[in-house]
């Protein structure tokens, strides 16, 4: 058997599948194609929430902070809560930014692949860190949203505060690591190898 | 309106589609999963559609890439399962060539070991795409597509020589 002989058997099988092969028009018609379309832009939707939220905490713990500029053991935290935040608020502006930039229906096969892993392992890697920071963002934020929100002093009971730090801290960065390595690793692992796979393919050799 | 005209190409090209989805997942229930992809990803590029390249390099583009981001090895489910228990495609049973249809398995079974982006070329190369026309949707060099063409075909001579 020759590789011409399956070729033209393909031609064959083409033209009988243009003869007999049919398509369940009702089924396509009931198909819910544009609430479909909305779930596809969940991410995109969702990063631009983030976005919002994240801008509403920014101002919201640095006028507080602000506030109570003089009370240093508010304030401090307060802006370093701030500047985390800022952080997550960049990460999720960088995402925006990556997907409104693919051309999904332009882009040649090589091209969207390479953008969509690309934007693939910028999530990946940017949901590492935040993870990491999280931890920090909650102690960061507990003194100066205790005494804004409840008018509360967090500090009054210091060895209650210890403890909830050393619990959090504790809990979090085991557990985090954990999801890092056997998720997060896992996954950047699988869409590095597809890219490498992607420049392997466009190499002329 | 336009939906009814979506589906007149959907169904004018089913051939196309039913080809890809065969090729990237040989399991059936998780090949509607793709099938609903594909026609999702189509119908959303549709408004965006001006006609500039041809309709079959357009559904290819799409339905390639579709299939491409959604290929598993194991062609299990990347998301959610999908709410449909019918193929939007079907092939009812009709005289066929035994001969043909045993060659075409083979053909099946040798995409099915090819990496996702060789399938697609293979794919186009199956249906006479110029080398021209492969290169521009898969977006590599035309040199680079009639390389990958020989290398394909001196593997696929070997692996032949076995049926």
């Amino acid at each position: 058997m020759e590789l011409e002989d399956l070729k033209q058997a393909w031609s064959q099988y083409d033209k009988n599948l243009k003869q007999n092969l049919k398509t369940n028009q009702e089924l396509l018609r009931n198909m819910n194609l544009d609430k479909s379309k909305r779930e596809m832009q969940k991410p995109l939707i969702y990063e631009i929430i983030s976005v919002v939220i994240l801008f509403l905490t920014v101002v919201f713990f640095f006028g507080f902070s602000l506030r109570f500029i003089s009370e240093v053991k508010f304030s401090i935290p307060g802006f370093t809560g701030v500047l985390l935040v800022i952080m997550y608020l960049t990460f999720a502006i960088l995402k925006v930014n990556r997907f409104v930039k693919i051309e999904y229906y332009k882009s040649s096969i090589i091209t969207l692949q390479k953008d969509l892993n690309m934007l693939k392992t910028l999530i990946l890697r940017l949901r590492k860190i935040e993870l990491y920071l999280l931890p920090l963002l909650i102690i960061s934020i507990l003194p100066i949203a205790f005494k804004a929100i409840h008018n509360i002093d967090i500090y009054n009971n210091v060895k209650l505060f210890l403890l909830e730090v050393v619990f959090i801290l504790g809990i979090s960065y085991p557990v985090g690591f954990w999801i890092n390595k056997h998720l997060y690793d896992n996954k950047i692992k699988d869409v590095k190898s597809f890219l490498e796979e992607i420049d392997n393919f466009e190499k002329e050799n | 309106m336009e939906k009814e005209k979506f589906i007149e190409i959907v169904t004018t090209h089913q051939n196309l589609l039913f080809k890809i989805c065969n090729s990237y997942c040989s399991n059936s229930d998780y090949r509607k999963d793709l099938e609903q992809e594909i026609l999702l990803q189509l119908w959303n590029s549709f408004v965006s559609f001006d006609g500039r390249v041809k309709i079959t390099t357009w559904i290819y583009r799409i339905a390639l890439n579709t299939a491409i981001a959604h290929y598993r090895k194991d062609c299990k489910r990347v998301d959610k399962p999908v709410d449909i228990d019918n193929s939007v495609f079907f092939l009812p049973d009709f005289e066929y060539d035994s001969q043909i249809d045993e060659k075409i398995a083979i053909l099946y079974k040798l995409i099915e070991k090819m990496s996702r982006l060789d399938k697609a070329l293979m794919l186009l190369y199956l249906d006479n795409y110029k080398h021209k026309e492969i290169a521009s949707i898969l977006g590599i060099s035309e040199s680079n597509v009639a390389t990958k063409i020989g290398r394909i075909k001196e593997s696929l001579k070997e692996q032949i020589s076995n049926y």
